[in-house]
């Protein structure tokens, strides 16, 4: 990851709003945030182009966090940023809000209710147990593919490790119904590509997919009450709160908003690490040297430049003022973790992709406060257990180019051609 | 603030900031726990080798609230 700063850029130019930008290279994004940290930090936008809502409703526009330190304090006072009106920057209809969203776009005390359902099955304490059954399926599908030399990582790969963990812990059995939940969680968030949308509208590519993963829960909830599993979908089925289940939308959205989170972020981190060793050989050689004693650095670093979510929105519940700018009650706020990953204030040099950085606080997995991402855990052993498999078995890996999805909120990669020398088996 | 002896490094913990995330348990797990009860670190080795350092550093940036620090 390399930026050239155009001189000639100023921050008046920079349109966050506008769907062209985040047809942009990586390099071009980054080089304005760079121009916005720089002469603007705290920018206001015109209402992101998106066809979520019909233009007469979607007249809001956004005030934008790009500084590591406002991020992290907006991200820790949940009481002045709420989370409750949504938190990605194209605004739902309330409604669609509900069935997709979850506890991610609530408050406490009710998000500190739903959160805590499935908080003990991904605790790191639990994770250390795990690490060996993650290993054990990353080793399984590398198996599968070490000996042909050649694929596409982001399609045979990124996409299926977090799939095989995702559906095992929520009991999913295979067949048609796990394979169209997963597809429908890689899928939601691609509202925003027009290739994947082809002929359907953004909104039509959300719902739909919304609608597949209800569906599932509707069909597996009155099944785990009847029989309940060791799964997390029986914790679902079965959590009760004031003595009342949640009601099958809760559910549905729940397994929407988890779902997805499992299934469309570490994907794209995994399919990005092999990216960045492919673009820095210096990196990959030592990363290879000593796998396990560089491999914790190295996660660190692949999370910190590929962020997965580019962003998280809140909304201000009382006039407040970041960094001089004084923000208005119920304005909309959005918290670039893209640009604070890419602070200079925090990080030396910070294009460079350098797996040995220390310190590297990246606000990959959010600023903390009460939304930190309930998976962290679970993507860092993940990430870990696949870049351990691939760079002690195939470690010459090389991708080229990769198609990168297209969109404000998902820093995606749908296609990554690669090659290696087919690994022999004794 | 809890400070813990560490012959060359100190580790400290400041509770007030801690929410039990437990990532640090994660860069180095010789060294940290999370209390089931009380959800919050608790420090499993006062006094951890040098060659924890890199991992100590690890757990202070991966941890979401600010909570901990190494000193020395």
């Amino acid at each position: 990851m390399t930026a050239t700063i155009p001189t000639t850029t100023t921050h008046g130019d920079i349109d966050l709003s506008a769907r062209s930008f985040w047809a942009k290279s990586t390099a071009e994004r980054d080089a304005a945030f760079t121009v916005l940290r720089r002469e603007n930090p705290v920018p206001w936008s015109r209402p992101v182009e998106s066809d979520l809502l019909p233009p007469e409703l979607n007249t809001k526009g956004f005030w934008s966090l790009t500084k590591h330190e406002d991020i992290r304090l907006a991200s820790r006072n949940p009481e002045v940023f709420s989370s409750a009106d949504g938190v990605i920057m194209e605004s739902f209809a309330p409604e669609l809000t509900e069935l997709v969203q979850s506890f991610i776009a609530m408050d406490a005390p009710r998000h500190t209710q739903l959160r805590g359902i499935t908080m003990d099955a991904f605790k790191p304490k639990n994770m250390r147990t795990l690490e060996g059954w993650i290993r054990g399926h990353a080793r399984d599908l590398i198996d599968e593919v070490a000996e042909s030399g050649a694929g596409d990582f982001a399609v045979l790969v990124s996409k299926v490790l977090p799939a095989r963990i995702f559906s095992s812990m929520f009991g999913l059995p295979p067949g048609e119904m796990r394979e169209r939940t997963v597809d429908a969680c890689q899928r939601l968030l691609a509202f925003t590509d027009p290739e994947v949308c082809g002929d359907k509208t953004g909104l039509e590519i959300l719902a739909d997919a919304m609608m597949d993963i209800h569906q599932t829960a509707a069909e597996i909830v009155p099944e785990r009450r009847a029989n309940p599993g060791e799964d997390l979908m029986t914790w679902l089925a079965l959590a009760e709160f004031d003595g009342e289940r949640m009601t099958d939308d809760e559910i549905g959205a729940f397994l929407v908003m988890v779902g997805v989170a499992a299934n469309d972020t570490t994907r794209h981190a995994s399919a990005q690490a092999i990216h960045f060793f492919s673009q820095h050989p210096d990196q990959r050689a030592l990363l290879v040297e000593d796998v396990p004693g560089r491999i914790d650095g190295a996660v660190e670093e692949v999370l910190r430049c590929s962020h997965p979510l580019n962003h998280m929105r809140r909304t201000a519940t009382q006039d407040t003022v970041i960094r001089g700018q004084e923000i208005k009650a119920g304005e909309n706020v959005v918290l670039w973790y893209c640009s604070g990953n890419r602070d200079e204030e925090v990080f030396d040099d910070p294009f460079r992709f350098d797996i040995l950085r220390s310190p590297n606080p990246h606000i990959t997995f959010g600023g903390g406060g009460p939304h930190f991402c309930l998976g962290a855990a679970l993507a860092r052993t993940t990430l870990k257990s696949l870049l351990s498999e691939v760079y002690t078995r195939i470690p010459d890996i090389q991708s080229s180019e990769p198609d990168f999805l297209i969109g404000n909120f998902s820093n995606g990669i749908k296609r990554l051609p690669a090659t290696w020398t087919p690994e022999k088996r004794g | 603030m809890a400070n813990v002896a560490t012959g060359r490094l100190r580790i400290e913990v400041n509770l007030d900031r801690c929410a039990g995330h437990g990532q640090c348990l994660l860069a180095a797990p010789t060294v940290f726990d999370v209390d089931e009860a009380a959800h919050q670190v608790i420090v499993l080795d006062p006094d951890p080798a040098e060659d924890l350092r890199g991992a100590l550093q690890r757990a202070v940036s991966m941890c979401p609230t600010g909570a901990l620090e190494v000193v020395g």
